[in-house]
């Protein structure tokens, strides 16, 4: 039996306008016909330099922009056509956006925990959450800092809170963009092996990012190239 | 979160005190109408039968129900007839009114039984002195007690009033019949049976200030007591009715109120308009500070209004001491600034309620913001409304409703007074003059919005500070064109609020002075003897109304030796000045009377026959001169005026009138105490109801408290666009004084920069402000069918007032950008830490 992809893209292209000077704009364009199959299940790799699209890719799988052309499906559903409130339901529970600067990814007034309850909140998981969490806490080792406020956090506890708060209620996408670009060697390790651990429990990943690291230990790796995927 | 809240203050202080100074204005035309008006008449006066026992109790049940009244005055009059010296009897009034024998000189406080005071012209006119019988036709007599000093006219005595007839002269100047003051128990006693004994209780309003409010309920308390009277009287010879001119106060109380509050509307209506625009403009501010959390939250998929709802508790604390203080202010503004500290009690709870929503507004207003900020943080449209198109539609549509308001001006004019009543104010048509600066301000913007987007590259040629503050000036359109805007706004209310203000007075003033033929004008019926000082500032003139082809016809003889240095013309009133004009009249003998004809349709060098009463033979006059007005002129009528030797020759019922240019204080009672009888008395400064022209500059003012906010909001933009730069700036100005910028050079630029936008508005402003009152001044005349007619001026002292104001503002606002630049760690701002 083939199992539906969780993602898919087709023939997806997104160009930008860019203001220039006397009111003129030029277009760059980000995504070329891209194309891409996700299997639900294990870490996919977005590889290529910068400027090659890997962050509009993620914006239109994550349903946080819409293509200039093609479809992008997530969860059978196609984003391009969803309302905003669908698109949003969409963010909420399907597919999870992790950003590249930990702390963009926390309320840096609460701590951990309240971090957690937050988004089980939005997620609606309700008398489940304690649980929940305290699965989570415990699948990505986060014991020793949850209880802290964000804003005393490291870098790499911050991000692996991130991943922890993404996987809340196990979303069948989670989207991370750079995971480990701003942390040095030992905490990437560190959430690289949470994001296996979080692949072994069931999720979906994909990781856009120029970490050989993370590269090594994905499952299966997409390269891009100035908007075109060149394998 | 400051800047929000500085706006919620400012929505709070326009909505609560725009309720608040109606109020207030109410209040103070109250106040204004009461103390023009007699309180004898204004109050209320309740007959005491004298058939009825228990009479003066029932009106003393009645009066204790009255709110806002004085302790009564209990009274009785009568009238009786005394013998004179020839045997003739003479007609005399005895009157007694509880305390007004303290307010003569030298004051009493009680007469005895048959003793009578009496006022010094009585006395002579009856021959009689202190001491000396009365002898009463009826039989008995009574004795002279006291003679005091004749009350005094101009003004009446408060206590006094209400009793003209017993001691001001006829308009023929005839005295009033012989009175005499007496107590209660003598005017009882002379009156014996006869039913012309009066005996009443008046109630007088209280000397405390009353609001608009309390006067309504001192009316009705009036009329119910009134009623009681009736009821209880059912058997009284007559019906009582409510004969006091409380409900013409109250009308007209009423009607400024009105005036100022429809005056007050689109003004309102701006304020609000343009507060919610800032208030958004702030609350975006605060989303950009907050912007990552925002992006969290809708990333996460949070509904906006529950992103709304966790931002309300915030924005809730700082809203609430903000309405607070905005309530305060206003309050403090109005009782402190307005027309009236005295504030009714409604108008009090209406302010609170508006205060009230206004923060409930505010937060709902902010925080639907923040939703919608949020929420388009993370999903963009892929169709753009672009705002390119909004401001073009916004300016059409300011245009279209200021031709429409202007329209409706053209049509309806503006608050017309009518004798003591004003009357009209509608909305749209008053909202004219800030229609069009606001239209003039769009179109300016847009305008400049279109010019700073291709002038970004612009300044190349510029020494380098000044090149930097001008590329910071066409950085962005937006602040820049905010500024400006809001400057324009400010200056131009500011500016129209003056022009019309001033217009109205100097309106006032002029038809005044037209109406009356000088300061002061005195119908006189024998040849007064004027002392040399005044003379050179005095003339007399004879007119009479006659008829003439057109109908009727006012004719004026002036003393052309004169006429010219007592009177003033304004100098639309003809081609020629005053002086050169009267020397025109100079008659020859056998040839018609040369003559300035004041409208009609004659035109120099043509006749006309003048029909005088009281003549068989037609005045026959050349016309010399006309003129659009001239002083004297009263009505729609023409005015004739010739040489005064051809009014004395022709019309035998002409008046004698004195006028007079800066009358001194007491002319008229020396006038009179020289034996000159005296007539009418016009004086340019109480002709037209003061209160009117109060009205219209009360309902002018709140345009500049709009010129105010403006100017409030001006510095908000100037000030948020420094604290939404100012990391930018500090990261800049770190690498830029590596390369030898200094702290000289970042003051130029920072004054450029600070300097031009309100500069720029400020000239938009004036410009906007001039058209509009120009346009609007005319149009506005409260008295458009009496002359002259309204003439807009320059409020000179108000535009030097701002433009001297711009560059000190603009100073201050530099040296915080330089201070804020230089104060910083450079190494937390290259961080970006701060």
């Amino acid at each position: 039996m083939t199992l539906q992809p969780v993602a898919r893209c087709v023939a997806v292209s997104r160009v930008f306008e860019v203001p220039q000077h006397r009111g003129a704009a030029a277009t760059v364009l980000a995504l070329d016909a891209v194309n891409i199959d996700i299997a639900p299940g294990g870490l996919l790799a977005l590889s290529g330099a910068s400027g090659s699209g890997k962050s509009t890719l993620l914006s239109l799988l994550a349903a946080l922009d819409r293509p200039t052309s093609g479809s992008v499906h997530v969860a059978g559903r196609d984003i391009g056509s969803l309302g905003r409130a669908a698109r949003r339901r969409l963010r909420r529970s399907t597919a999870v956006l992790v950003l590249p600067q930990p702390a963009d990814n926390l309320l840096l007034a609460l701590s951990g925990r309240g971090n957690l309850l937050s988004v089980a909140r939005v997620r609606g998981i309700g008398d489940r959450a304690e649980a929940v969490i305290e699965s989570l806490v415990e699948q990505m080792e986060l014991a020793a800092f949850v209880d802290q406020p964000c804003a005393v956090m490291s870098g790499g506890e911050q991000q692996r809170l991130a991943v922890a708060c993404a996987l809340v209620g196990a979303p069948p996408l989670l989207l991370a963009d750079e995971p480990t670009g701003a942390l040095d060697q030992a905490s990437a390790a560190t959430l690289i092996t949470s994001l296996r651990a979080a692949v072994q429990g069931g999720a979906t990943i994909i990781a856009a990012t120029h970490d050989p690291n993370v590269i090594a230990a994905a499952d299966s790796v997409v390269r891009l190239d100035h908007g075109r995927r060149v394998s | 979160m400051l800047p929000f809240a500085l706006t919620v203050m400012l929505a709070v202080f326009c909505a609560a005190g725009a309720a608040l100074y109606v109020s207030s204005a109410g209040s103070a035309s109250i106040g204004e109408q009461l103390a023009e008006s007699c309180r004898s008449t204004t109050g209320l006066t309740l007959p005491v039968l004298r058939d009825s026992s228990d009479a003066e109790a029932i009106v003393a049940g009645l009066g204790a129900s009255l709110p806002f009244v004085d302790v009564p005055r209990s009274g009785a009059t009568a009238s009786t007839e005394l013998i004179d010296e020839q045997g003739t009897p003479r007609r005399l009034r005895l009157m007694q009114l509880d305390g007004l024998g303290e307010h003569v000189t030298a004051p009493f406080a009680a007469l005895a039984l048959g003793e009578v005071a009496l006022s010094a012209t009585n006395a002579e006119l009856l021959h009689l002195a202190v001491g000396d019988e009365i002898t009463l036709a009826a039989g008995g007599a009574l004795v002279v007690g006291r003679v005091y000093d004749d009350i005094a006219l101009a003004p009446i005595p408060d206590a006094w009033c209400g009793l003209e007839y017993l001691i001001a002269p006829n308009p023929a100047g005839d005295p009033p019949p012989p009175s005499a003051l007496a107590s209660r128990e003598t005017v009882r006693l002379v009156a014996g049976d006869d039913p012309n004994l009066y005996e009443f209780v008046e109630y007088r309003l209280t000397t405390d200030s009353v609001t608009l409010t309390d006067v309504a309920a001192t009316h009705a308390a009036f009329e119910r007591a009134v009623a009681g009277w009736n009821t209880a009287f059912a058997d009284a010879p007559y019906r009582m009715t409510l004969e006091t001119e409380l409900d013409t106060v109250l009308s007209r109380g009423t009607a400024v109120r009105d005036t100022v509050a429809r005056s007050l509307a689109p003004v309102r209506v701006a304020s609000l308009l343009s507060i919610a625009c800032v208030l958004i403009a702030a609350t975006v501010l605060l989303g950009r500070e907050r912007r990552r959390e925002l992006r969290l939250l809708a990333m996460r998929g949070e509904h906006p209004a529950r992103i709304a709802l966790a931002f309300t508790p915030s924005l809730l604390a700082a809203a609430l001491p903000a309405g607070v203080l905005g309530f305060a202010s206003a309050w403090l503004t109005v009782t402190h600034f307005g027309p009236s500290a005295l504030l009714e009690t409604h108008a009090i709870r209406s302010a609170v309620l508006a205060a009230t929503a206004c923060v409930l507004a505010g937060v709902m207003l902010a925080a639907t913001t923040i939703g919608v900020l949020a929420d388009r943080s993370v999903d963009h449209p892929t169709r753009h409304v672009h705002a390119r198109f909004l401001l073009p539609l916004g300016c059409l549509t300011l245009c279209a409703l200021t031709l429409w308001s202007f329209r409706r001006l053209d049509t309806v004019g503006g608050i017309r007074t009518y004798g003591v009543q004003a009357r009209g104010g509608d909305m749209l048509a008053l909202g004219f003059p800030l229609s069009l600066l606001l239209a003039m301000t769009a179109a300016t913007a847009l305008v400049l919005r279109a010019a700073i987007t291709h002038a970004r590259l612009s300044g190349g040629r510029l020494p380098r500070a000044l090149r930097l503050g001008w590329r910071r000036v066409v950085l962005e359109a937006g602040p820049t064109v905010a500024t400006v805007a809001a400057v324009a706004l400010a200056a131009g209310s500011m500016i129209t609020a003056t022009a019309l203000a001033d217009g109205a007075r100097d309106q006032l003033h002029d038809k005044a002075a037209v109406y009356v033929g000088s300061d002061l004008a005195v119908t006189l019926f024998d040849e007064p003897v004027l002392s040399p000082s005044l003379a050179s500032r005095a003339t007399l003139a004879w007119t009479t109304t006659a008829d003439w082809a057109d109908g009727r016809v006012e004719l004026w003889g002036v003393d052309r030796a004169t006429f010219a240095a007592a009177t003033a013309l304004r100098d639309d009133g003809s081609e020629l000045p005053l002086a050169d004009l009267i020397a025109l009249l100079e008659p020859t003998v056998g040839t018609p009377a040369p003559a300035i004809v004041v409208g009609g349709d004659l035109a120099v060098g043509e006749e006309a026959n003048i029909q005088v009463a009281g003549t068989d033979q037609p005045l026959r006059i050349a016309v010399v001169a006309t003129a659009r007005f001239f002083p004297g002129k009263t009505s729609g009528s023409a005015q004739v005026v010739v040489d005064r030797s051809v009014v004395i020759a022709g019309a035998p019922y002409a008046t004698r009138k004195l006028l007079v240019r800066e009358p001194p204080t007491g002319l008229v009672d020396s006038l009179r105490a020289s034996g000159v009888r005296t007539g009418v008395v016009l004086s340019s400064a109480t002709t037209f109801d003061a209160s009117n022209f109060s009205g219209l500059r009360w309902a002018y003012r709140p345009l500049a408290t709009l010129g105010l906010l403006f100017a409030s909001m001006a510095m908000a933009v100037q000030l948020l666009v420094i604290a939404a730069r100012r990391e930018t700036r500090r990261a800049s100005h770190l690498v830029m004084r590596r390369t030898g910028f200094t702290r000289r050079a970042l003051w130029r630029a920072a004054l450029v920069e600070t300097l031009l936008p309100p500069l720029l508005g400020v000239a938009v402003g004036i410009g906007a402000a001039v058209g509009a009152a120009a346009l609007a001044v005319v149009r506005l005349d409260p008295m458009p069918l009496l002359a002259p007619p309204a003439q807009f001026s320059m409020p000179w002292p108000t535009v030097v007032a701002i433009i001297v104001a711009v560059p000190v503002w603009a100073v201050v606002v530099a040296g915080l950008i330089v201070r804020t630049t230089l104060h910083s760690d450079p190494m937390r701002t290259m961080r970006g830490e701060q």
